[in-house]
């Protein structure tokens, strides 16, 4: 429990430290913002002249697109600066974190707040809840506990890829770009009904790089549309379950990998 | 016991071997070719309780990749560390409340939030108590001379007001053991003195052990009563600066100044190494030749108006360790 | 003009400099392309989606709008705006003051070091070309004509870009906070050029606002050219406003140009 508060006395002072820089601040929130909205008009474009992807409508679309960016966002809150860890290596700066009474990973994740990720989340939620109006689902409580599990989950999914690459950076040094191309492989895989694909991409993207366990299996189970899958709809009820074994992976994989850091000269 | 124990470490690292060119580039990707670097080779050491031990190399002697394995940040490749009952990368969170580590020239305040702020997030850190936390900083505060500028974030700090915070916040906790890498580096000379006095006043109020590594040989000099050398990783010398010093210069020079120009100084057992106007340099063994005798023998022959001892500079010492070193085997 | 006919030389050999230094950043530049590729992948599955059992999009058969796609996002990819980077860069590590001080402009500085960027980077496109064609599509141009017309206005697309890369450079002359406007630069750039849909789909209002930028003259006039889209008058019509752009934005450049100089020369940097 301490570990959780000191979690966060540790994101408060990063949060005061870019308050700070007040004007920086509001630009970044709106840079998340806008980021995510522009990705999202394309989506609009392409529906509102072609009404429906795969039998999926605008409105369910935006369901899973939102669904995902609400995860999304709680990565980015959460675990947004992993990516800092090599910069950190790089300029000397992780020696220190191994020498506080503080999990190294998470003094590292939370060595700086990402400001921009308050706009990730916030138009995620927007987004989520303008689609709701324009689907039917059943809220139910089973419903909203499993709406929560998976975001939950795809939180936990792409922050364990995410940490996974960024291990891997005591051995080889330089994966920082690599991490950009999973997270854009999210970003824009993420968003689309997996069913466009074909066979061996569905496969891929399943079984391989996970995206699909993020937000379109769930959002399958929430429109009752499980019926469309190509695996046994058991894996879609079971989705968040997928993001908890690859963060454990992950954590795994960082302990692994520590040991090798090697600590550049002075 | 020992509070740190150090036996035969080793320490490897692993190069790719790059080869040169855009040829050479694409080789490295096939090719798993390493090269093997031993920073440390077989290094023992033995730091009692309450110890100030210097310790000194050049650059790439392995001095900081010792203390980095001292202090958990690297896994050795082979040998044992124990310090104060923990195997610092084992147990790293358990070690890090023993430990208190400066950085030279890398502070660990927060950047942007106020002097204050830092020093209590590290509280909470090390998990201090109200009370005790609160006890400490008013101490530290007033050794260290904190007070006006508690309030600004840390990048307005000059260098010697950072390492000030820094000292703070290493001993805020009341660590059993402080390492200090190039504490002194870029400093004006009475920040320098402000932080030796400080480290002399923690060893010897709170028993803190303290191990240096510095450059700067004057810090050696006024603060440690134990060097260690090392050199292309192994221990050159380890032992009490004092018997350092008579083993390699065992001579002291005695000044004298004259009252009256004119005469030569000479004096039974020393030799005159420089004599300007009235200024004489003498050289003696003092093992051999009491100090005593030669101040008696002095005053009695000559007008002498001033006489001064030097002790051989633990600079030229060092570099005549290393001068050695470098000589053809 | 005459001054940057003398220091031709100059800019050759700045140019030159740069394919090293893009070698020692190989590893991000590919990556870079490994994720446009992978766009390119996304966007046929997508469209093709988006096609099964139409009957009303004759008009821009499958075949084309995916070669269209896979060579718009190649060349948003490689004409890009990098001068906004570089002179940033130059100004927040504070080298503007050296390089101003130099004999020859600063701007031509850029634009060379653009053009050194580009040609070291062109070996990658062309390597990657084969994985573009299974990603998304490749076909030849409509005919030599096309083609021809096809590297005109590439090349006219290239300096619209340096252009206003210059300008986006500029702008960090008055601030030093420009990540977030870069961010916004790049997807509009994109979405407008038709990267990601061909302008011939955008619903009315967002088509006038699209035919009004720059960004057009990117992606969505050079390849409409490659396929054979435009033709004859409205080829050269197209071209026209393409040059069009050139010159506004060259008008442009120098005048922010010369008030970024007298700034710094007033504020010393």
């Amino acid at each position: 429990m301490s570990t959780l508060s000191l979690y966060f006395a540790l994101m408060t002072a990063g949060l005061k430290g870019e308050l700070q820089y007040r004007l920086n601040f509001v630009i970044w929130v709106a840079m998340g913002v806008i980021y995510q909205i522009t990705g999202f008009v394309f989506i609009w474009v392409l529906l509102s002249r072609f009404q429906q992807l795969a039998g999926w409508s605008l409105g369910e679309v935006a369901f899973l697109y939102g669904l995902r960016l609400v995860g999304h966002g709680l990565q980015l809150l959460v675990f947004g600066y992993i990516h800092m860890l090599e910069i950190y290596v790089r300029e000397g700066r992780f020696d220190r974190f191994l020498v506080r009474p503080v999990p190294v990973l998470l003094h590292v994740v939370v060595s700086r707040f990402p400001v921009g990720a308050i706009g990730d989340f916030a138009s995620g939620v927007v987004l989520f809840l303008v689609a709701n109006g324009l689907v039917a689902v059943d809220w139910s409580p089973p419903a909203l506990v499993f709406a929560a599990l998976t975001v939950v989950g795809a939180a936990l999914l792409e922050a364990g890829l995410k940490l996974i690459v960024a291990s891997l950076s005591f051995r080889f040094l330089s994966t920082r770009s690599l991490i950009f191309v999973v997270d854009d492989v999210f970003n824009n895989f993420g968003n689309y009904p997996l069913k466009i694909f074909g066979g061996v991409a569905q496969f891929v993207l399943t079984f391989g790089i996970p995206v699909a366990f993020i937000a379109y299996f769930p959002a399958t189970v929430l429109l009752g549309r499980t019926g469309e899958l190509a695996v046994s709809p058991l894996l879609a009820y079971l989705a968040p379950l997928a993001g908890a074994f690859v963060f454990g992976l992950a954590l795994l994989t960082w302990r692994h990998e520590l040991p090798r850091y090697q600590s550049a000269g002075h | 016991m020992a509070i740190i124990a150090v036996r035969d470490l080793v320490k490897e690292f692993r190069t790719p071997k790059r080869a040169p060119g855009l040829l050479g580039a694409v080789r490295t990707l096939f090719t798993t070719e390493q090269r093997v670097t031993r920073a440390v080779d077989g290094v023992s050491l033995d730091v009692e309780e309450g110890e100030l031990v210097g310790y000194l190399g050049r650059n790439g002697a392995g001095k900081s990749t010792t203390i980095k394995c001292l202090t958990g940040i690297l896994v050795p490749t082979n040998g044992q560390v124990v310090v104060d009952g923990v195997v610092p990368w084992r147990d790293r969170q358990r070690n890090a409340l023993n430990i208190g580590v400066v950085f030279g020239q890398r502070s660990q305040l927060w950047w942007d939030i106020p002097l204050a702020d830092s020093l209590e997030l590290i509280g909470r850190m090390y998990r201090l108590d109200r009370p005790t936390y609160r006890r400490n900083l008013e101490t530290l505060s007033g050794l260290l001379g904190l007070e006006p500028f508690l309030d600004k974030p840390v990048r307005q700090l000059s260098l010697g007001q950072k390492m000030r915070g820094d000292l703070a916040a290493a001993m805020l906790y009341e660590p059993r053991i402080l390492y200090l890498d190039e504490p002194t580096v870029g400093l004006d000379v009475l920040a320098k003195e402000r932080i030796r006095s400080f480290i002399v006043e923690m060893n010897r109020t709170r028993g803190t052990t303290v191990l240096l590594t510095t450059h700067d040989l004057k810090d050696v000099e006024l603060l440690c009563r134990r060097i260690v050398l090392i050199e292309l990783g192994r221990v050159l010398y380890d032992g009490a600066v004092a018997d350092l010093k008579r083993r390699y210069a065992p001579f002291r020079q005695l000044v004298i100044t004259l009252a009256v120009e004119g005469a030569l100084v000479d004096l039974p057992g020393a030799e005159r190494v420089r004599q300007e106007g009235p200024q004489a340099w003498l050289r003696f063994d003092p093992e051999r030749v009491p100090v005593a005798d030669l101040i008696v023998a002095a005053t009695e022959r000559y007008p002498v108006r001033d006489i001064a001892i030097e002790e051989p500079e633990l600079e030229s010492v060092v570099r005549q360790i290393f001068a050695e070193r470098e000589e053809p085997r | 003009m005459s001054a940057i006919i003398a220091a031709l030389p100059v800019y050759a050999r700045l140019a030159a400099m740069v394919p090293k230094t893009v070698l020692a950043y190989r590893f991000n530049i590919v990556m870079s392309l490994i994720s446009v590729l992978l766009q390119i992948y996304l966007l046929r599955v997508v469209w093709s989606a988006i096609y099964a059992e139409r009957t009303d999009v004759q008009a821009f058969p499958l075949e084309q709008l995916l070669t269209y796609l896979t060579i718009a996002n190649l060349q948003i990819w490689l004409v890009n705006p990098q001068p906004a980077w570089n002179v940033q860069q130059r100004v927040r590590e504070g080298q503007i003051a050296v390089d101003i001080a130099r004999p020859v402009p600063f701007p031509g500085q850029m634009v060379a070091q653009h053009v050194g960027e580009t040609i070291g980077v062109a070996p990658l496109v062309a390597a990657a070309l084969p994985v573009a064609f299974i990603a998304g599509s490749l076909r030849p141009p409509a005919s030599v004509e096309s083609g021809v017309l096809y590297l005109v206005s590439l090349a006219v697309a290239f300096a619209v870009m340096s252009l206003m890369g210059l300008l986006l450079g500029f702008v960090a002359f008055w601030t030093l906070e420009t990540t977030g406007m870069m961010a916004i630069f790049r997807f509009a750039n994109l979405f407008f050029a038709g990267g990601l849909v061909p302008l011939a789909f955008f619903p009315s209002p967002l088509r006038t606002v699209a035919e009004a930028l720059p960004f057009q003259t990117q992606a969505s006039i050079p390849v409409s050219l490659y396929l054979g889209r435009l033709e004859g008058a409205d080829a050269l019509r197209a071209l026209a406003l393409q040059l069009v752009w050139l010159a506004l934005l060259g008008v442009l450049a120098v005048a922010v140009w010369r008030r970024a100089v007298s700034k710094i020369v007033v504020q010393g940097g």
